[in-house]
């Protein structure tokens, strides 16, 4: 065995670039992979702690109803009705002056009542008595002592550049306590402080919320909510198991992506190992000559593929964790701003995602090896390797029929994402057997079509018919990539147009102003001399009564939002679903509009009834009418007339205004700006409204685009590394051209048009696949993960645009190879012809 | 050989699932981080009680700890009135309104029970969440085989916790004692110890407030002035309601009060003291306490009320005090038996502990429970021991 390890160490020199490709993408694959697995990971242990800053299980809290304030007195009340669990929190975005660069940068700040978590602390410590390590941490101290401090996480000060030390300003001047970086359970992307010292930075005595903390049942929770008063709500945070299946859609989405950059990867390790074997298959033909069996050549090869996954899982796990901490910031963002989740820094297990990118690495190695070794054995038993050129590949499109059948089978009748995501993975292995069976075929018709006299390009044609057998695992590789890159390109465009398109239609009022304190505002709008139109939205908490399709234990609370039904209004509504005399249904009272998560889950059709309760009130039903698209909203919503809300206590959410003219709305922003009240109410105009959805939408799919871009770049090398592999079969070919006097560049020209042909063919199977993806993706994925759906907006430049830049990517990457073979000399060329 | 070639792609994807989704939480990451908080238990606030709060120093080490502070001294010949300072005391550094209740059931089982207020006023600023002072309290239920103790805190200026004066009202979140008028007596205390017990006792008092030390100036060590503001009530008659994991009990007995603010922290190198009430068979009241000092001798001092109501102040001539036995609880090696002698009262008793488990294992722990008394003369009593 140690001679031939050594054999194998002596052909590295040799083989430079072949044990390079080897490295880069086992390193590639496990990176990604690892990196997919400490975000996820971080994620699921931040939702199963139930975590906020220095508190673990923290699952429900109390908040003001809209248009109410939660006060300190509110808090000291209810602490001595002995909810003792309570911790009151002031959260808050402020822009602060960076101490180092200078600029303005958006930050959470997070003010936390030290001594209710310490009395919590001491509370908790207690019941464990012999087990103190409930004890409270001296970082605790720190906040409400001087010299005070807030407290920063490592991983969010190092993204920020900011030390321990630093006095940050905010802009309008107030200090805030100085930094101090210090790694707290539960610690988020936020600077977090003592209560008071926020609430003096700011110069407010606002306080956002009260969070419950520690075990809660139906009686505790029933006994809460019964001593709160009319103004204060409970509400259940997203966490635990309900976080992780909230968001079990996206982590399992960076799953697959991790999975396919890691399967397209495993690809070019195939390629790089087949050269490397083909490489050294002389030494072992004539090791086998001297003794050595196969067996023992299996065992080296074996040896030094778990010697390089040696090497490579500690170098991908750890490039994996710095690329997950360049994305978990877009993470953390996007999980809060779409599911309402708090994601906190959580401590890496180095050893274990090490361990895993080992096993992966072997698993991967060893598969892709397998082919190679095939090859080998084959070679080694002295078999006849003739390579028969078969243009029939009838059992290909069988197979595509087969498969295809089946994932329109498993797309029909999915009940769950497991069966959604398999009848992905069926589609996909539909169209890589539609591009085996579909390359040579076109290529052959190719060839036939073309005049005899076009000798070389009919030679491309025939040439390309076996290039494609050749090329067909690296051809399916970029396949895969290339339909994922289209299906996923076509979701996020068909989303971003829908929302834009959903925005547009129903923001259209001029301006929105919530507040806190409705009362004030509608009093200071009264002395105000401005034409304009104020429609006044409410809203209430209801319990819906209709059972839920899955869950029938759980209770859901449902939104109840008031909706004009003016004529613009009207025109602004977008549904999914409505009866023909919506409006007049609504208007007189009887009718409901819902929204499409709320009818997905609980299976509610037209002309069905909503059942709800409004707290203590009788149990009421209307007629649903129609069902309109809420992209992004997570909740339960139905809307209901503004003449509905009267009855009850209902709470403005917010106040639309219309404008008679844009003048008439800028001398209402200056008179807001100026007056007093303008610190209770926020105002947004609704473009800067639908620049900020946008932005939150951008954000949400860039980690999804990057992956994307990598897997189809992966693709690329594997391509590029599989021209490297054919040179070697090719060279008799190549020879006999050369020696015909076909020149150097005509041959790395003609090479080039055969592959951008083979990329274009493979584009153009896609093209079909990756559409069926994206109905996929969106009307089942979307549907079982988030229960809404939009509709598919196939643009055609976009599609354009997607096809040409993977294949100039394609053209891009292989040229490099083809220009090395280019530079070849006519004596190497033709040296094959001697043997 | 495609088949082939999908069939291992698709095991690879599938064990990668498996692997990804295993959970690769480290126990050894949390376990590390318990002992670190166990570490930094004690770093937050030093080991206190009315004993280690007085004990503690404004301006600890901390080195930016920069407080101008500067709170009144407690001088001989400050007369001290009531109901006035029954009320807290914000510009002294710290005070406590201590009552611990020796009771019995109908069937004579005993029960040991304190409730605590302290207040201490810190270098903090104020802000609009909270002022400078700062809350705990601390209560506890002994009966004979079990103990219950529970911890709060809370700032002041949030209106969790506090003293009001019309009425008479003591309170951190649902722990009160509050009283009919501005007058202690009669009063009622309400609290719960971790949702396991509840209590509801009633207060009566008919006798005169004794007022420790010189007129209530009493000093903590020898030819020293620290000392705080000092008076009780030992005689307070109690009935009410104890709700335990068991069932509800029935109870009466003896209560004393103490309340007591000072702003001279003691001497670094004062190690503890030994505090004992005791409510004797004839009706006499004893209050005793034991300075210890690292170099010096123990310091005793305390107040003897008479069975016909006379006080008087013992100094630590007056009093001789011994260990008779030690027990081990919790890790440490307390004194909870005890001789004491008064010649010239005749007195010669014997303290034993209602049961040996009375820790307080709060942030501040510290052992508080009731006794026994025998010897000359019979009784019942608390002791609390710091600094061990």
């Amino acid at each position: 065995m140690a001679p031939l390890l050594k054999l194998i160490w002596a052909s590295y020199q040799h083989n430079t670039l072949r044990l390079a490709l080897v490295f880069i993408a086992l390193v590639t694959a496990c990176a990604g992979l690892s990196a997919v697995l400490v975000i996820n990971s971080a994620a699921k242990n931040s939702y199963a702690s139930a975590s906020q800053p220095f508190l673990q299980q923290v699952e429900q809290r109390i908040i003001a109803r809209s248009g109410h304030a939660l006060s300190k007195e509110d808090f000291a009340s209810l602490r001595r009705l002995g909810f003792s669990q309570l911790i009151p929190v002031l959260r808050t975005s402020q822009h602060i002056v960076h101490p180092i660069t200078g600029g303005s940068l958006q930050i959470s700040l997070l003010g936390i009542d030290t001594f209710s978590v310490i009395n919590y602390s001491a509370s908790n410590g207690l019941k464990l008595e012999q087990n103190s390590s409930e004890a409270v941490s001296d970082e605790l101290g720190q906040l409400w002592r001087p010299p005070y401090a807030s407290v920063i996480h490592p991983d969010f000060a190092t993204e920020l550049n900011l030390i321990s030390g630093q006095i940050l300003p905010l802009e309008n001047t107030p200090l805030l306590p100085k930094l101090t970086v210090t790694k707290i359970n539960g610690l988020g992307r936020e600077i977090v402080m003592d209560i008071g010292q926020l609430q003096q930075v700011l110069g407010t005595d606002k306080i956002s919320e009260l969070l419950v903390v520690g075990e809660t049942n139906d009686v505790s929770t029933s006994e809460l909510r019964t001593a709160l008063p009319d103004h204060l709500r409970l509400e259940n945070i997203n966490t635990g198991e309900q976080a992780q299946q909230l968001t079990g859609s996206f982590h399992l989405n960076l799953l697959a992506m991790a999975c396919l950059m890691f399967v397209v990867c495993m690809f070019v390790v195939m390629n790089a190992l087949h050269l490397l074997i083909m490489k050294r298959w002389q030494n072992l033909r004539i090791l086998r000559q001297l003794g050595v069996s196969r067996k023992q050549i299996y065992w080296a090869q074996g040896a030094e593929l778990v010697f390089i996954s040696l090497l490579c899982a500690p170098l991908g796990a750890i490039s994996g964790i710095f690329l997950a901490q360049l994305a978990s910031p877009q993470v953390s963002l996007t999980l809060q701003s779409l599911f309402d989740v708090r994601i906190s820094y959580t401590q890496v297990a180095y050893v274990t995602l090490i361990a895993q990118c080992f096993a992966a690495c072997i698993l991967g190695a060893f598969s892709a090896a397998i082919l190679p070794m095939w090859q080998l054995n084959s070679k080694l038993a002295l078999r006849n390797l003739n390579v028969t050129v078969n243009t029939s590949h009838r059992s290909w499109l069988y197979a595509c029929i087969v498969l295809g059948c089946v994932a329109l089978g498993l797309g029909f009748y999915s009940i769950n994402m497991l069966m959604s995501f398999s009848a992905i993975a069926m589609s996909i292995f539909a169209g890589c057997s539609l591009l085996i069976y579909a390359l040579p075929k076109s290529l052959n018709t190719l060839f036939h079509c073309l005049p005899e006299q076009w000798v070389l390009f009919r030679w491309l044609a025939a040439d390309g018919v076996r290039l494609s057998q050749k090329s067909k695992i690296a051809c399916c590789a970029f396949f895969i990539a290339l339909t994922s890159n289209i299906g996923m390109n076509l979701m996020v465009d068909s989303f971003r147009q829908a929302t834009q398109q959903w925005l547009g239609q129903r923001l259209v009022a001029d301006q929105y102003i919530s507040t806190q304190s409705p009362k004030v505002f509608t009093q200071w709008l009264a002395t105000q001399d401005i034409d304009m139109q104020v429609i006044e939205r409410k809203g209430l908490d209801a319990v819906l009564l209709n059972k839920p399709v899955s869950k029938p234990q759980h209770r859901t609370t449902l939104e109840l939002r008031s909706y004009p039904s003016s004529n613009l209004y009207q025109e602004a509504m977008l549904f999914a679903d409505q009866q023909e005399d919506v409006w007049q249904i609504f208007t007189s009272g009887q009718g409901v509009l819902v929204n499409q998560q709320l009818a997905l889950r609980h299976g509610l059709t037209l002309g069905e009834t909503l059942s709800f309760q409004v707290e203590s009130a009788q149990p009421e039903t209307k007629q649903i009418v129609g069902i309109y698209y809420d992209y992004g909203n997570q909740s339960a919503q139905a809307l209901l007339p503004l003449e509905h809300f009267a009855k009850y206590n209902a709470n403005t959410t917010l106040f639309a205004l219309h404008f008679v003219s844009k003048q008439q709305q800028n001398l209402f922003v200056n008179q807001l700006a100026s007056a007093s009240i303008s610190n209770q109410v926020r105002s947004i105009q609704t473009h800067e409204l639908m620049a900020l959805s946008m932005q939150t939408f951008e954000r949400t799919f860039v980690i999804t685009d990057g992956l994307n871009i990598v897997t189809l770049l992966v693709a690329a090398l594997s391509l590029a590394t599989s021209v490297l592999m054919i040179d070697m079969d090719n060279r008799p070919q190549r020879a006999l051209l050369r020696s015909m006097g076909v020149g150097n560049y005509q041959m790395t020209g003609l090479s080039l048009i055969q592959y951008t042909l083979l990329s274009l063919l493979a584009f153009l199977v896609a093209l079909p696949f990756g559409i069926g993806l994206t109905w996929l993706l969106i009307n089942l994925i979307n549907v079982q993960a988030f229960s809404w759906s939009y509709p598919i907006l196939i643009t055609p430049s976009k599609l354009f645009s997607a096809g040409v830049m993977s294949v100039m990517l394609i053209v891009i990457v292989v040229a490099l190879p083809l220009y090395r073979l280019s530079r070849r000399k006519l004596v190497e060329d033709i040296k094959c012809l001697s043997f | 050989m495609f088949e082939f070639l999908v069939k291992y792609l698709l095991l690879l994807i599938l064990a990668t699932g498996i692997v990804a989704c295993s959970k690769y939480s480290d126990d050894s990451n949390n376990k590390s981080a318990d002992d670190d908080e166990v570490q930094q238990r004690d770093t937050m606030f030093d080991s206190l009680s009315r004993y280690s709060i007085e004990h503690q120093t404004p301006s600890n080490n901390d080195e930016a700890n920069t407080s101008n502070k500067t709170f009144p001294k407690v001088v001989p010949g400050y007369k001290i009135t009531f109901p006035f300072d029954h009320n807290s005391h914000p510009e002294f550094a710290v005070e406590w309104w201590y009552i611990t209740a020796n009771l019995t059931d109908k069937q004579h089982n005993p029960y040991a029970l304190q409730w605590t207020l302290f207040r201490f006023a810190s270098d903090t600023q104020s802000t609009p969440w909270a002022n400078a002072q700062q809350y705990m309290g601390h209560v506890g239920l002994r009966d004979g085989k079990q103990a219950w103790f529970e911890e709060r805190f809370a700032r002041g200026g949030v209106g969790n916790a506090g003293i009001s004066t019309t009425p008479f009202n003591a309170f951190i979140d649902d722990w009160q004692w509050l009283a009919k008028s501005s007058q202690m007596f009669p009063s009622t205390l309400e609290f719960t110890i971790n949702t396991q017990i509840r209590v509801n006792l009633d207060f009566t008092a008919d006798k005169p407030f004794v007022k420790h030390g010189e007129q209530g100036f009493s000093r903590k060590l020898r030819d020293s002035e620290q000392a705080s503001y000092y008076y009780s009530q030992p005689h307070i008659q109690v009935s009410g309601e104890i709700e335990l994991p068991t069932g509800k009990v029935e109870v009466s007995g003896n209560a004393w009060f103490d309340h007591e603010w000072t702003s001279q922290y003691l001497s670094p190198l004062a190690q503890g003291w030994d505090w004992f009430s005791i409510h004797f068979d004839d009706g006499a009241k004893l209050m005793l306490f034991n300075m210890r000092h690292e170099q010096a001798k123990d310091f005793w001092s305390g107040t003897l009320v008479t069975t016909n109501g006379e006080v008087v102040h013992l100094t630590e001539h007056d009093i001789q005090g011994q260990v008779t036995k030690r027990d081990k609880v919790e890790g440490r090696l307390l004194p909870l038996y005890w001789s004491i002698q008064l010649p010239k009262h005749q007195i010669d008793i014997q303290i034993a502990p209602m049961q040996t488990k009375q820790w307080n294992p709060g942030i501040f722990s510290y052992y508080e429970g009731g006794t026994v008394i025998s010897g000359s003369h019979s009784g019942v009593g608390f002791i609390e021991l710091t600094g061990y």
